[in-house]
């Protein structure tokens, strides 16, 4: 009994040294604790430091060579905060990678901000500019590309920084593989035959027809503008309200635009079948319509861009518009606004050739129809179209429909007074065969309604 | 990443390399794979999103992920940089405007960690335009000198068109990536 007395006493024993012993170890284990924390306040006053100090370089530095050294200073910090990671705890691991990342962030605008203005030399030498600015109503209104032995960057050939002006550019026969159209405000562009790649860029209220490019066309930053294009590929960035005239073998892509309104081509001139064919481009793919936008990559339909409304494309203005501006009769000048009245001044010097004989052999085909006056002031301003278009198709549904029946051939006699000017000049004109069938299928809903009517009448007579 | 991990598996089995092609828009990234893997490229849409061509090349396998360069999925390109074997750089030669845009995107992909042992191929594409700029002034427009030494780079002209120097480009790339991959046997 004594025995078992015995040895539970010493059971117990045993037991509270091992308690004890227990006690002793977790005692030393906490020790570090202490240790621990002055660690942790130790690494925070460190991160909290070097933190100002490249908060401070971030705010006083405007110097960009600058920056490398804060970024790496950001890059030692995060380094710090790795290292040091196993022994803090995870609330200041958490604070100190967002502290760190913030950094990042206030450099990455800092960044932003400074380097833009470290540009490249880009711009043409002044000298250039200046004689390119005098040498506007030559025939060369191209600036010839300089070749020059350091990179100093040559500018393409282009038209660039010029307001109110009617700009003509045949490629035919040239050896311009790429054209830039920049910083033009209120101009018209005119650009005939093949050419290997556009660019366009900072245009306002302008109106741009252009012959087939071969390989792509490239814009940013339009505005109220129109264009009627022809290529391979196209890609359209920052363009607002502007209305495109296209045929395109792949799928168009807008890009941050919104406003945009596409149709199809519709541009004439002569010889633009043979250069549609030698660009491969004389087959319409309907590709216009199948615009991607890459700021709604959704299913529906992107809000940013629409179809242009048969009634408001420019089709149904009528053709003769583009025939004066290029004959440049007095008349037509006095309608047209803008770029039209610069036009006839200029005309003589320009490198498609109208002889004066010319312009007062060609007969006037506007004079004798009053409607097409109409027509005329309408295109001036291509936002007032929308509300215009509708209105204008009904003084010329008069003109349209007598062709149209007796003829079988749509706009033959409309076309007419064009191909005469077109034998010698290579003008730019529309076409109009959307116009007769939009007047044609209003007369004969027209008709239809007068005979239902006529019908609903007749029964309510019978019946009475 | 399923995807990703099959493409791995299938790598450790064959010779096989990951080569990414990027840069701006409009620079001819997809005519150059499609004119190099001999198909048609008369008609190629700008790229939403990314196309990928697995040809074969020499001995080697070449998984070539073309991604599309327009400004706003840019920002994706980093989503594909993981296992590059080759870095494909395409530039716009006839597009000056945009050369600035062009050097700042690289700068910033060259500084990404996982591109680091990449070897970098730059075509200076279009070279069929006239007024194009030569590889050589794009190599100073990019100011290629200055890049890291360790970087394996080479800059060449091509026409994606009419397929002059494609081949010379890819040659150089997988021959650099072998020498370096593929070493040991």
């Amino acid at each position: 009994m004594e025995d078992e007395e015995q040895t539970l006493q010493e059971k117990h024993q045993l037991m509270l040294e091992r308690l004890s012993a227990r006690h002793q170890t977790r005692l030393e284990t906490l020790k570090p604790d202490p240790s621990d924390s002055s660690t942790t306040s130790a690494f925070l006053s460190r991160f909290n430091d070097s933190k100002k100090s490249i908060a401070a370089q971030i705010e006083s530095s405007a110097d960009p060579s600058r920056l490398p050294d804060i970024s790496a200073a950001i890059s030692d910090l995060e380094k710090f905060v790795a290292e040091n990671s196993y022994l803090l705890p995870s609330y200041e691991i958490r604070s100190s990678l967002k502290t760190i990342s913030d950094l990042k962030q206030s450099l990455e605008n800092l960044t932003s901000q400074l380097i833009p203005k470290k540009k490249f030399s880009f711009k043409k030498s002044k000298p250039t500019k200046t004689q390119i600015e005098t040498r506007i109503p030559q025939p060369d209104t191209v600036s010839v590309p300089e070749k020059t032995t350091s990179y100093t960057i040559r500018d393409s050939p282009g038209f660039r920084h010029k307001q109110n002006q009617v700009l003509v550019q045949n490629f035919k026969g040239s050896e311009i593989g790429e054209f830039t159209i920049s910083d033009l405000d209120s101009c018209e562009v005119k650009l005939i035959g093949c050419v290997n790649a556009l660019f366009f860029n900072r245009l306002k209220k302008c109106k741009i027809y252009a012959g087939p490019v071969v390989g792509s066309i490239l814009m940013e930053e339009v505005e109220d503008c129109v264009f009627v294009l022809a290529s391979h590929q196209i890609r359209i960035h920052f363009a607002k309200r502007s209305d495109f005239y296209l045929r395109v073998r792949s799928r168009p892509i807008i890009e941050d635009s919104d406003g945009v309104r596409f149709a199809n081509y519709c541009l004439k001139y002569e010889g633009i079948e043979e250069d549609l064919a030698v660009a491969v481009l004389d087959e319409e793919t309907g590709n216009w319509a199948n615009v991607d936008d890459f700021k709604w990559l959704r299913a529906m339909q992107s809000p940013n861009w629409s179809i242009l409304p048969e009634e408001e494309r420019v089709g149904e203005r009528n053709s003769h518009w583009r025939v004066q501006n290029f004959v440049g009769q007095p008349r037509a000048i006095k309608n047209g606004s803008g770029p039209g009245s610069t036009f006839p001044g200029k005309f003589d010097d320009n490198s498609i050739g109208i002889t004066p004989t010319m312009l007062t052999s060609t007969p006037n085909p506007v004079e004798s129809d009053p409607s097409r006056d109409i027509a005329c002031k309408a295109m001036d301003g291509h936002p007032e179209l929308a509300t215009r278009g509708i209105a204008l198709t009904m003084p010329m549904q008069a003109n349209l429909s007598a062709p149209v029946q007796s003829d079988g051939v749509l706009l033959h006699p409309l076309q007419r007074p064009v191909s005469d000017a077109q034998s010698t000049v290579p003008a730019v004109l529309y076409d109009s065969t959307a116009v007769s069938c939009g007047t044609l299928y209003c007369a004969i809903g027209f008709v239809f309604c007068f005979c239902f009517c006529f019908f609903i009448l007749t029964e309510k007579k019978k019946r009475n | 990443m399923g995807l990703l991990s099959i493409i791995r598996k299938i790598k450790k089995k064959e010779k096989e390399m990951r080569i990414l092609m990027v840069g701006l828009d409009n620079s001819g990234k997809t005519t150059i794979v499609l004119k190099i893997n001999g198909e048609d490229t008369s008609v190629i849409s700008p790229t939403l999103g990314f196309n990928i061509k697995t040809i074969t090349y020499q001995k080697y396998t070449l998984n070539i992920w073309d991604i599309g360069g327009q400004r706003t999925i840019r920002s994706y390109w980093r989503n594909y940089f993981e296992q590059t074997d080759g870095l494909v750089w395409v530039v716009d030669s006839s597009d000056l405007r945009r050369l600035d845009d062009c050097k700042m995107e690289l700068d910033n992909l060259l500084k990404e960690e996982r591109l680091s042992g990449a070897s970098l191929l730059i075509f200076a594409n279009k070279q069929d335009i006239k007024g194009a700029l030569t590889p050589a002034e794009i190599a100073k427009v990019l100011n290629l000198e200055a890049m890291d030494k360790t970087r394996h780079w080479k800059i060449v002209g091509c026409s994606a068109y009419t397929g002059e120097g494609l081949l010379e480009g890819f040659d150089w790339l997988v021959q650099d990536i072998a020498s370096r991959i593929y070493m040991l046997d």
